[in-house]
């Protein structure tokens, strides 16, 4: 009888794992001009939106874009957003950036700024809107103390909903945009232990948008 | 046998301290240096005592014996701020000190309000922390230019630790010190797109 209980076991979790690890990508790019050559020497600078509070990019999502971007094959240049944050402050922080191309070209109208962004050689701004959420739960899981250990089965569905606007700023004008949209869902089946099998839509996102921003400026 | 009551005594009192959560803070400020854009004008700035000796204290059930003192912070701010805005910055004692020097205009720094929430009263993670300001500015006759109204919001990251006292202080000193951030930055933005000013700028007699 145990045996048998644990080769269901063994296949439902190999099962769930396979299920779980699987998540679903969906890109979109629309570009508005088809001149678009980042040089050698400049860089790009990845930016988070975080001026309405429950809808804030999370700095662990524009890290993980950022270092996709600056590893592997056609590698490029990106300043780290604190950092550029810090050096530019007060001007691009949640509450003070610039919301579109114009308010850009009149912030750049003062050299202290326009001169601090000739010193990183930035050509193109990135601009990251969204975040990952659950959108759907059910299950639940109850845990005895003692021997009993934990029974139960919990479910759940997670979003990652990204749109990154590309700034071309010599020529103060948006270069295009792209959507990804990544769903997964991850399961938690007990039998005395609770086995997590998730699936990882947050870094699936983070990857889809990396390779996209790469073909875009390449 | 009076030994040991004594030691119970002892270590009930202890616990009984263990399980007072006081609170007693000095807010520090750690925020960027200012990209310089300069007005070509000498400010005088006023720090009031109110501003100065500012200290926000709570005492209820869930907030026990809360002191927090933010007065120093504030001029500290102002301080690390204002070089980057104006060409020059002198700190008076009182408005009658401004009369005869050649200062353009004022400013007079008040707090109206300082509030804190904490994970369990927001069903949250995070502490978050808000400033509510009025910076006056006057010309050097008293006569008001204009009143900005600055709040200043800021948030500490998640909070996923088990060790939930010393999180408490430090999840509160993060998200002041972010709420800082942020005053400091809208302070700077609306000195430069504030119309009362921009307009006083225009008329004022040179």
């Amino acid at each position: 009888m145990i045996i048998y209980l644990s080769k269901f076991l063994f296949i439902l979790i190999i099962g769930l794992n396979i299920v779980a690890c699987n998540t679903i990508t969906v890109i979109d790019e629309h570009k508005t001009t088809t001149d678009i050559q980042l040089g050698d020497k400049e860089s790009i600078v990845l930016l988070g939106r975080r001026h309405l509070s429950q809808h804030e990019t999370e700095l662990d999502y524009i890290s993980c874009v950022g270092k996709q971007l600056s590893t592997g094959e056609e590698r490029l240049n990106v300043i780290p957003e604190q950092q550029f944050l810090d050096s530019m402050y007060p001007y691009f922080e949640s509450s003070t950036a610039p919301m579109d191309v114009q308010k850009l070209d009149k912030l750049i109208q003062h050299p202290n700024i326009s001169k601090k962004l000739e010193d990183y050689k930035i050509h193109y701004f990135i601009w990251i809107e969204g975040n990952t959420k659950t959108i759907d739960k059910s299950g639940a899981i109850s845990c005895a103390g003692g021997p009993a250990g934990c029974f139960g089965f919990a479910i759940w569905e997670d979003e990652a909903i990204y749109e990154a606007k590309i700034w071309d700023l010599k020529s103060i004008s948006v270069t295009g945009k792209i959507h990804t949209e990544t769903q997964g869902t991850s399961f938690l089946p007990a039998v005395i232990l609770p086995i997590p099998l998730l699936a990882h839509v947050k870094s699936d996102a983070c990857d889809g948008m990396a390779t996209q921003i790469k073909k875009f400026l390449n | 046998m009076l030994k040991i009551i004594n030691l119970s005594f002892y270590f009930c009192l202890i616990l009984l301290t263990a399980c007072e959560q006081s609170m007693v803070l000095e807010t520090s400020l750690d925020i960027p240096q200012p990209i310089e854009i300069k007005s070509p004008l000498n400010i005088a700035i006023l720090y009031e005592k109110s501003l100065r000796d500012y200290v926000y204290t709570e005492n209820n059930d869930d907030r026990r014996n809360w002191s927090i003192t933010i007065g120093p912070s504030q001029i500290e701010i102002f301080d690390q701020v204002l070089p980057s805005m104006f060409n020059t910055i002198s700190t008076i004692q009182n408005l009658d000190e401004a009369k005869n020097q050649q200062y353009d205009a004022i400013i007079i720094p008040e707090i109206k309000d300082i509030q804190f929430a904490l994970p369990n009263e927001t069903k949250t993670e995070i502490h978050e922390t808000w400033i509510k300001y009025i910076v006056h500015v006057l010309e050097t006759n008293g006569e008001i230019i204009t009143d900005i109204h600055l709040t200043g919001y800021g948030k500490s990251l998640p909070n996923t630790s088990i060790d939930f006292l010393l999180d408490e202080r430090e999840g509160l000193v993060i998200s002041t010190n972010e709420a800082y951030r942020d005053l400091a930055a809208k302070l700077i933005v609306s000195f430069q797109s504030d119309p009362a000013i921009n307009k006083w700028l225009v008329t004022r007699p040179k």
